[in-house]
């Protein structure tokens, strides 16, 4: 049994315009101690899902379906107690604006000792130094000086820190990072996601990281699974979706990465936009953007498949299943679209042909 | 940053300077209180017609307030810019008024630049009635025509920009910055609140725009994957001056500045196999109120110089000047726990600093070891104010006392640093020495 289950997870928003299906029914799992990256754009539902693990939806958002089963208990039936008793202590949450979490009227280390306290039976000196002793972990210099500093006193990349000092603070099972390092200049950057490689290291912490950033994926996550417009459109190990790609949606988001050293005059884009979720695309929701898209596109709702034999995904979240009819046969032309590695050594590039014929 | 080529520069900016004042309300100024903050510091920059220069850096480098001081936004201290040798700096409102349909604006964030209460038409129709461009009768016609050549279609015309996706309103930034047909188009993060399918459609944009109409773009941006997707030309700005100018293969290929080569190393790779070196800058960027004296880089920078007289290797002095960095941030009060992390067990003495900070028990020069060992002894006995001047005064770097200079005008690639100056190396070859961060 995996740490954290959801499954068929459906959250509306209610808006003036419509109902908003801001996630439509997806299932992922993730184990103790592993480290799974959630990408997507904008709209894609990646916030909406990790916060309904909290159920810490705002008002205009409800989980309709689905359930979500952290170590066998799904928390969509817990009572208020039971479930405050798991946020914060068993399931963090490091949230994206820093400035924005914590109370700016008390200092960031009473903050933290706060949860500790709320959690656990401590005495206060006893929360004020393990609060320390965690602002040190996240490497915030001089920590004991820091414990009485006010929010606004700390910098940015200081701040997100101090969020994950405090997400950290009841060591919990699993850890959820909603773009954790959005907004955070480059080198900054760098140094909360060391911290949070090194979390994922030596702690038995599972993290879920929530970005749009696929160089960031790369560096921490071991699987990642790739949202759109509410679905989950591909799930795979790390390499296999930067090596191996299988979805168009996903193909299209690793061309359009601007990199260093690359010599391209254009860059290819993915046409249009995302779709309005109160009134998706039917069938395949990416088809109006896919180069790739035939008539069977707009009709049939492709599930996600193994791309080799086209079964139904196992379960097995090693498994690298992706949602297009290609794998189901169902496309006459294929798709037509090449991989190059480039080879850091030497600059040689590798190339790999994708199946079917070309276009 | 300047090149030789000859033609005569569209915009060019001579020791540029903007200072902006912490000062809050007539009492503070009329007090004296407040500090002054130099943003842009004596900065040397040409545009030539039809290129791209990048200006990369780290948030609160000074690049938005250059961009703004290059427009006339924003007065400078000190400097002129020039527009075809008319000194922006001397010029009447009205005639900076009429130069601004030569150089525009595009901002960072679209929402907020974008009024809410206008419809595309009337934003883009706007400029257009400011300067003058279009008789009042084909003014339709023609945002019509910009709408068309940044791909949205016409019918866009009468949206309000809630109505926008963010890639679209970027487009309509940008419309309204072309509707008056400028020669010059400074570009403060185009992208940088953009998804990456979106961001792609305006750097390409961006490129079509420039072959159409031969525009001349400063691209400000802290990614430098975009920066060197689009610009000819780079400049890395740290502190309110640039620390390294050259075309963009020269910056962005060894040997370059150390804290270029920091800036390069953090992009996030987006291939999981990837295994370079990354280099994490220590702190974050000083105040620009309290600019570090010297090369105002050396407080963070990894490769900081040994004084030339010593014979310690970078390595050692590096530790020290670790520990250094560490003390003088300390605050006197704080005593020992300040320089020592938690977790170790308490019993403070010499040698546990000397392993905190990875220095070796002896080290290799022994007037510095005498020196050093003095020092932790002060700290030990709480007295940390002792052992930063014994540190200070024993393992002075070259980098803090002697500004390095961007030697301008010749040199088509010059670093701001002094591991490029035969004077501070002595026979270390710096270029050899620095080994390469980012292979790719």
């Amino acid at each position: 049994m995996a740490l954290l289950e959801v499954d068929n997870l459906v959250v509306q928003y209610y808006t003036d315009d419509g109902v908003v299906r801001g996630v439509d029914g997806i299932s992922y799992e993730i184990r103790a101690g592993e480290t799974v990256g959630l990408v997507g754009e904008s709209g894609a539902g990646k916030s909406a899902a990790s916060r309904a693990v909290l159920r810490l939806l705002d008002g205009a958002g409800e989980i309709v379906g689905g359930e979500i089963r952290f170590r066998g208990r799904d928390i969509l039936e817990l009572s208020a107690d039971d479930l405050r008793a798991i946020r914060g202590d068993e399931i963090a949450m490091v949230f994206q604006d820093a400035g924005a979490v914590f109370n700016p009227v008390y200092t960031v280390g009473e903050q933290i000792a706060e949860t500790i306290r709320t959690h656990e039976a401590v005495t206060d000196s006893e929360a004020r130094d393990r609060t320390i002793a965690l602002l040190d972990r996240v490497g915030i210099p001089n920590p004991a000086a820091r414990y009485a500093d006010y929010p606004h006193e700390l910098s940015g990349g200081m701040q997100q820190r101090a969020v994950i000092a405090m997400a950290l603070a009841c060591d919990p099972a699993v850890l959820i990072c909603d773009e954790p390092t959005t907004g955070l200049d480059v080198t900054v950057q760098a140094g909360i996601l060391e911290l949070l490689a090194e979390l994922a290291a030596t702690s038995e912490t599972a993290i879920q990281l929530v970005t749009h950033d696929l160089g960031v994926v790369a560096e921490l996550c071991e699987r990642v699974l790739v949202q759109y417009a509410g679905e989950i459109v591909e799930r795979a190990p790390v390499d296999e979706l930067y090596y191996d790609p299988k979805h168009p949606y996903t193909v299209g988001l690793l061309a359009a990465t601007p990199r260093l050293g690359d010599d391209r005059e254009r860059l290819p884009t993915i046409p249009g936009t995302a779709p309005d979720l109160i009134d998706p695309p039917t069938g395949c929701r990416f088809h109006p953007r896919c180069p790739y898209a035939e008539d069977c596109c707009a009709s049939r709702r492709p599930s996600l498949v193994d791309p080799v034999s086209g079964r139904p995904d196992d379960g097995d979240p090693e498994t690298h299943v992706a949602a297009c009819l290609e794998y189901t046969g169902d496309l006459e032309a294929g798709l037509d679209y090449e991989v190059q590695v480039r080879d850091a050594a030497d600059s040689d590039c590798r190339e790999r042909k994708q199946q079917g014929e070309p276009r | 940053m300047t090149t030789d080529d000859g033609d005569e520069p569209l915009v060019c900016a001579e020791g540029l300077a903007t200072h902006y004042t912490t000062a809050d309300g007539i009492l503070d100024r009329l007090l004296g209180r407040g500090e002054t903050v130099r943003a842009v510091d004596g900065v040397d920059l040409e545009l030539h017609a039809g290129e791209t220069v990048g200006l990369v850096g780290e948030s609160g480098c000074g690049k938005t307030t250059l961009g703004r001081t290059l427009v006339g936004l924003l007065e400078p201290a000190a400097g002129s810019v020039t527009y075809r040798g008319t000194d922006l700096t001397a010029c009447s409102r009205g005639a900076l008024r009429e130069l601004r349909s030569e150089i525009q604006y595009v901002f960072q964030d679209p929402l907020s630049s974008l009024n809410p209460q206008l419809t595309v038409a009337e934003s883009i129709g706007e400029a257009l009635a400011v300067h003058d461009v279009v008789p009042p009768a084909r003014r339709d016609e023609r945002v019509r025509e910009l709408l068309e050549t940044i791909g949205l279609q016409a019918d866009y015309a009468t949206r309000y920009p809630h109505e926008l996706s963010g890639g679209q309103r970027q487009r309509i930034g940008i419309a309204r910055a072309l509707a008056v047909e400028p020669e010059v188009l400074i570009c403060d993060e185009p992208v940088s609140a953009l998804d990456g399918s979106v961001q792609a459609g305006i750097l390409n944009l961006l490129a079509d725009l420039q072959d159409q109409f031969g525009l001349t773009y400063l691209l400000i941006s802290h990614d430098l994957s975009v920066v060197e997707h689009l610009a000819d030309r780079v400049a890395v700005m740290y502190l309110g001056r640039f620390v390294e100018t050259g075309t963009t293969a020269e910056v962005f290929a060894e040997p370059s500045h150390p804290y270029t080569e920091a800036l390069l190393s953090a992009i996030p790779e987006p291939d999981p196999r990837w295994d370079g070196d990354r280099v994490v800058l220590e702190g974050a960027a000083p105040s620009p109120t309290d600019i570090p004296p010297g090369c105002p880089f050396h407080t963070r920078c990894p490769r900081v110089l040994p004084p030339a007289a010593s014979d310690l290797g970078d390595d050692e002095f590096r530790a020290v000047m670790a520990l250094r960095t560490r003390l003088s941030g300390a605050d006197t009060g704080a005593g020992l726990a300040a320089l020592l992390p938690r977790g170790d067990d308490h019993t403070a003495s010499p040698a546990a600093l000397r392993d905190a900070y990875d220095i070796p028990r002896q080290l290799s020069d022994p007037d510095a070891d005498d020196a050093l060992a003095d020092a932790l002894e002060a700290a030990v006995d709480g007295n940390l104010e002792a052992a930063r001047t014994r540190l200070a005064s024993a393992f002075e770097t070259p980098c803090e006392t002697t500004e390095p200079v961007l030697t301008p005008g010749s040199a088509s690639h010059p670093i701001a640093c002094h591991r490029f100056d035969d004077r501070f190396t002595g026979d270390t070859d710096a270029a050899e020495s620095g080994t390469r961060l980012t292979d790719k």
